[in-house]
């Protein structure tokens, strides 16, 4: 029941991109994605696509690991090309019955179909380099400069904080627990829909009571080291932005200049299919 | 002690790394994604019932960003940027936060299974509805060419929804059956 499970999709190496700071990383990642939605013609995609590219390189990632993630949602990109292009109205190119191709079905594809990759890749990159425990962190910070939700970010974060860190445990137990019952004589793959719900009764509710049995301890453990809220509270870790940080922030702005510019850049040089 | 707001805190933590843990069960897998769990809507329905609703929700509203997280490719899939937003909002925020409401509709059921099994019910429901306007609003390019929106919405989140409910409804009354004091009030 638990095979290929992995907890978010962090890959642990030392790359210019992992050592950012989170709250970089999340910053550049939202500002990519605005963009990808703000350019409109070919020089704006190869621009992006370029940004991409040099990305990836400097993330140390390995390539067929940015491709798995993409490979769970090819499904829906092909649905959403094949369903542009033969859905959208205009000059028709090629038609047999009632399906019929428009230039525009094809163009409006294309671009869907490169942004649809294009912001899947460029979020995994976010994922990959960034453990949960840091995008979290990083959250917190982001949370803490928003007005009106500042007061639930420490509980917030702290929240998913203990969350990640249980996740491991807790899957553990449930192992644990399942084992146990199956050598008692529990039959948890067999049977119909209710029969299987009812075997994870004897499943749940251990899990459930020695849950709160561990939240009751780390409770206590917590306040005995007077944990008492976010207010004046140090960290260990402490988020500093460094150089490399300044030279990401550096690099964002010139990325939204140039895309956003992508706009205006002359297209007439460009071969007749390529300017749509 | 026990009632201190360090302990709902942790407890609402834990609960969240149990409902992902369950999220990763499936007992009946879909061919198109989306599939049956094994009650992973249950821990913040039972964090719900022993601190009251604003905790659950609370709690809630922490799994819906975990799972965004863990989960960000499927929002990445919606084509655009508002969509995106729609999609943070109707699929994760909205639903797994009003989750933990279930307590607020039991208490008008002096039967206390009933309570449960009601409240959990209504919460379900809502969630089905947050999918189904989502179906509609976002997802609707994707209903075959001549099936109406909402036909196409109502069947898709149904199929894997209804079961789902009726199951963790099933599950609550089991449990609220074989170990009561897990839904006791602890306010």
């Amino acid at each position: 029941m638990f095979e290929n499970i992995t907890i978010g999709q962090y890959y642990p190496t030392d790359s210019f991109i992992h050592r950012l700071d989170p709250r970089t990383k999340i910053v550049f990642t939202a500002a990519y994605i605005v963009m990808l939605f703000v350019i409109n013609n070919f020089w704006g995609y190869l621009a992006a696509g370029v940004l991409l590219v040099v990305m990836l390189v400097t993330s140390k990632i390995p390539v067929r690991y940015v491709f798995k993630g993409l490979k769970g949602i090819i499904f829906i990109i092909v649905l959403t090309v094949i369903l542009n292009m033969f859905m959208t109205q205009g000059d028709v190119i090629w038609s047999w019955g009632f399906l019929q191709i428009t230039k525009q079905g094809v163009d409006t594809a294309v671009k869907m179909a490169i942004r649809l990759v294009f912001l899947v890749v460029g979020t995994s990159l976010m994922t990959l380099t960034t453990s949960p425990i840091d995008l979290t962190d990083g959250m917190e910070a982001c949370m803490n400069v928003m007005p009106g939700i500042r007061k639930y970010a420490h509980e917030l974060a702290m929240m998913m904080s203990i969350a990640l860190r249980f996740i491991p445990t807790l899957l553990d137990e449930t192992q644990k627990i399942m084992k146990a019952q199956k050598a008692r004589g529990a039959q948890l793959d067999t049977g119909g829909l209710i029969q299987r719900a009812k075997a994870l009764v004897p499943i749940l509710v251990p899990l459930f009571v020695s849950a709160f049995r561990r939240a009751d301890e780390l409770a206590v453990a917590m306040e005995a080291r007077c944990y008492r809220g976010g207010k004046g509270r140090t960290r260990l870790k402490q988020l500093v932005y460094e150089r490399r940080d300044v030279i990401t922030y550096t690099a964002m702005f010139i990325m939204i200049a140039v895309l956003w510019g992508s706009r205006y850049f002359p297209l007439d040089v460009l071969p007749t299919w390529l300017r749509g | 002690m026990q009632n201190s707001r360090t302990t709902r805190l942790v407890t609402a933590g834990v609960m969240i790394a149990a409902a992902t843990v369950l999220s990763m069960i499936t007992i009946f897998r879909l061919p198109q994604g989306g599939g049956i769990t094994a009650f992973s809507m249950l821990p913040i329905i039972l964090m719900s019932f022993r601190f009251g609703p604003r905790w659950g929700m609370y709690t809630g509203l922490g799994y819906a960003l975990i799972q965004i997280i863990l989960d960000l490719n499927t929002v990445m899939i919606c084509p655009t940027l508002l969509s995106q937003i729609g999609c943070i909002l109707l699929d994760y925020l909205l639903p797994f936060t009003l989750l933990g409401s279930a307590s607020f509709f039991a208490q008008k059921f002096k039967n206390k299974t009933l309570g449960i099994a009601m409240g959990t019910g209504v919460v379900c429901a809502i969630r089905f509805l947050c999918s189904f306007l989502s179906g509609i609003v976002l997802w609707g390019a994707y209903a075959p060419a001549g099936t109406p929106v909402w036909i196409y919405s109502f069947l898709y989140n149904g199929s894997y929804m209804l079961p789902e409910a009726l199951l963790t409804v099933f599950g609550a009354v089991l449990i609220c059956r074989t170990a009561p004091q897990l839904f006791m009030q602890k306010a």
